[in-house]
């Protein structure tokens, strides 16, 4: 369980980014947090796994971050951002052993391999695990940092908009794929998504942030609704269940 | 791209041949004084073996500190000759002679050098922040080469008052000459610990390649690396000036070479560079003894003349220009 308590972030030129936040993630639970740009997703995200300063406190079961050590924190949970970019052409399963590197402090062992052959295979990814990750498709990168956190195997996985560069295709992929860890091995992802179809279709709960602040929060298919969607997006929200999944469709207001 | 262990091989194979080539070439010895008293038995053993291990010892300690400078700042052409590094430690160096003479105690030498190596390298560090980094970092390195250069030909003038400024010079221009099993010994223990030290944070350093950020969350304490890292790189350059002189770009080529040959892997980087960096300087080495006999050439010159040229091609590769 994470809680986070009257969590602040002010940047350097005074300007608050994150009002007095507070919440928690249970355990098991695909966890999305929603919300219109500049809405404070990311900052959210980056303050829970400590790479921007907050105010406030933040506890992982029953330890707080702070007291946390480094390697300590990268058993605890893993963390895929945004974009990642790489000096030096490191083959994709060295990148991907990198998430092992907590648990072994030295010389990989026989299995942390098999984890990340597992987590390859998880990503579909195996037939370019020997080329230099620099080489391939933004798409194709953030799988291969995606299976740096499969292979980590921490029970907390944070990941900010990870199906941004994936087609659609890979993109569902994703997210049925942290519907089943979640469901069935007990791992807790928390994610930023833009696609509401996507976090209609597969996530447990919903965060919805605005300007800084958590504007809802709930169950999926009581957060993903019309007077909440208009109040975070501005947007008319559309949805009507099919056989394959419920359909979502937005228009401008008016 | 080749296969770690035939890289080291080809590297071991190489710097091997190098030690017998710079062993056996020169005035008054052949093979058979190895095994029988006589003058060039004694010019093997007290003048050349000495003057063999400082050079293989520097060269290595000064490829290590190359890759260690680009795994730092991220990119390969941030190497201790470009970053004002080397110039920071040959400023260490003509102060330490300015003030206790050239004489002066080879101790006090190595802890100027390794002084002047640290305080480059953390300006150099302050650079290499916010926007265009790289581009600060190069244009810091630069003005702060060009600034420690100057200080340091200002006080070898004054020290050519004395009558002391040419071996300064010479120096600080990078030689081996009249090497001891002293500054043998230095060089090369400070090899091996910064070596030992290097390899065993190899891995650390690779996943810094993630960023700070990306490091982090792996579990990689990154204050502690960075600092151990500066540490390391100071005291690999600082005790290489301290015995040899400057080895312009030597941190730069040979890393670079290497990685291009095996890939970027830290720990593979590390040991290969510190093999082929002795055997490029212990060849650069005999150049400077036998090209010109009896006259010695400067090895940082020699150096230059084979770094700067590749350096400036990788620019112009790294910016697309």
């Amino acid at each position: 369980m994470i809680t986070f308590k009257h969590l602040s972030v002010t940047t350097k030129s005074s300007a608050k980014i994150l009002h007095d936040v507070s919440g928690e993630f249970a355990p098991g639970t695909f966890h999305v947090v929603c919300g219109a740009n500049g809405s404070g997703k990311t900052t959210l995200l980056r303050s829970l796994v400590g790479l921007i300063a907050s105010t406030g406190d933040i506890r992982y079961d029953d330890r707080t971050l702070t007291e946390l050590s480094p390697a300590e924190r990268a058993k605890l949970f893993s963390w895929v951002p945004a974009e990642q970019t790489m000096a030096f052409g490191y083959s994709v399963r060295e990148v991907i052993l990198w998430g092992r590197w907590s648990h072994h402090r030295g010389l990989p062992t026989s299995a942390d391999v098999r984890a990340v052959d597992a987590a390859l295979d998880t990503m579909n990814i195996h037939s370019f695990s020997n080329r230099s990750v620099n080489e391939l498709s933004l798409g194709e990168q953030k799988k291969v940092h995606l299976a740096r956190a499969i292979a980590a195997d921490t029970p907390y996985i944070f990941l900010d908009e990870p199906c941004g560069p994936l087609d659609a295709g890979v993109s569902l992929d994703v997210a049925a794929w942290a519907r089943v860890e979640t469901a069935k091995m007990g791992k807790t992802i928390i994610a930023s998504l833009h696609d509401l179809s996507l976090v209609a279709n597969f996530a447990d709960r919903v965060i919805m942030m605005k300007q800084g602040a958590i504007m809802a929060v709930g169950p999926t298919s009581e957060i993903i609704s019309p007077p909440h969607i208009r109040e975070a997006f501005g947007v008319n929200l559309h949805r009507s269940p099919s056989p394959a999944g419920d359909l979502i469709l937005m228009t401008r207001l008016n | 791209m080749l296969r770690f262990k035939q890289l080291t091989f080809i590297c071991a194979a190489s710097l091997l041949a190098a030690i017998l080539i710079n062993f056996l070439i020169g005035s008054g010895v052949s093979l058979t004084s190895l095994f029988h008293g006589s003058d060039g038995n004694e010019i093997l053993w007290d003048i050349r073996l000495p003057r063999l291990l400082t050079a293989l010892g520097a060269g290595a300690a000064v490829s290590i500190a190359g890759v260690l400078s680009q795994a730092l700042f991220r990119n390969a052409l941030a190497t201790p000759s470009v970053l004002g590094t080397e110039a920071g430690a040959a400023f260490g160096l003509a102060v330490c002679a300015f003030t206790f003479g050239i004489q002066a105690d080879q101790y006090l030498v190595m802890v100027s050098t390794i002084a002047g190596a640290a305080v480059a390298t953390s300006l150099a560090l302050r650079f290499a922040s916010g926007e265009q980094a790289m581009t600060r970092l190069l244009l810091g390195g630069f003005a702060m080469n060009a600034f420690l250069s100057a200080g340091s030909a200002i006080i070898t003038s004054r020290l050519m008052e004395s009558g002391e400024g040419l071996g300064i010079y010479h120096w600080l221009m990078g030689s081996f000459a009249a090497r001891t099993g002293f500054e043998a010994t230095l060089i090369l223990g400070a090899l091996l610990v910064g070596g030992a030290a290097a390899v065993k944070i190899g891995t650390m350093l690779d996943m810094l390649s993630l960023g700070d950020e990306g490091a982090k969350t792996l579990g990689v304490p990154v204050e502690r690396l960075r600092l151990l890292t500066f540490i390391l790189i100071a005291v690999l350059v600082g005790t290489s000036m301290s015995v040899g002189g400057a080895l312009p770009f030597i941190g730069l080529i040979v890393p670079h070479f290497i990685r291009m040959q095996s890939g970027p892997q830290l720990r593979a980087l590390i040991l290969n560079s510190a093999i082929a960096g002795a055997a490029l300087v212990l060849m650069a080495d005999l150049a400077a003894r036998t090209l010109r006999v009896p006259v010695e050439m400067d090895v940082g010159l020699l150096t230059t003349m084979i770094g700067a040229p590749y350096f400036l091609w990788l620019l112009k590769r790294e910016t697309g220009a």
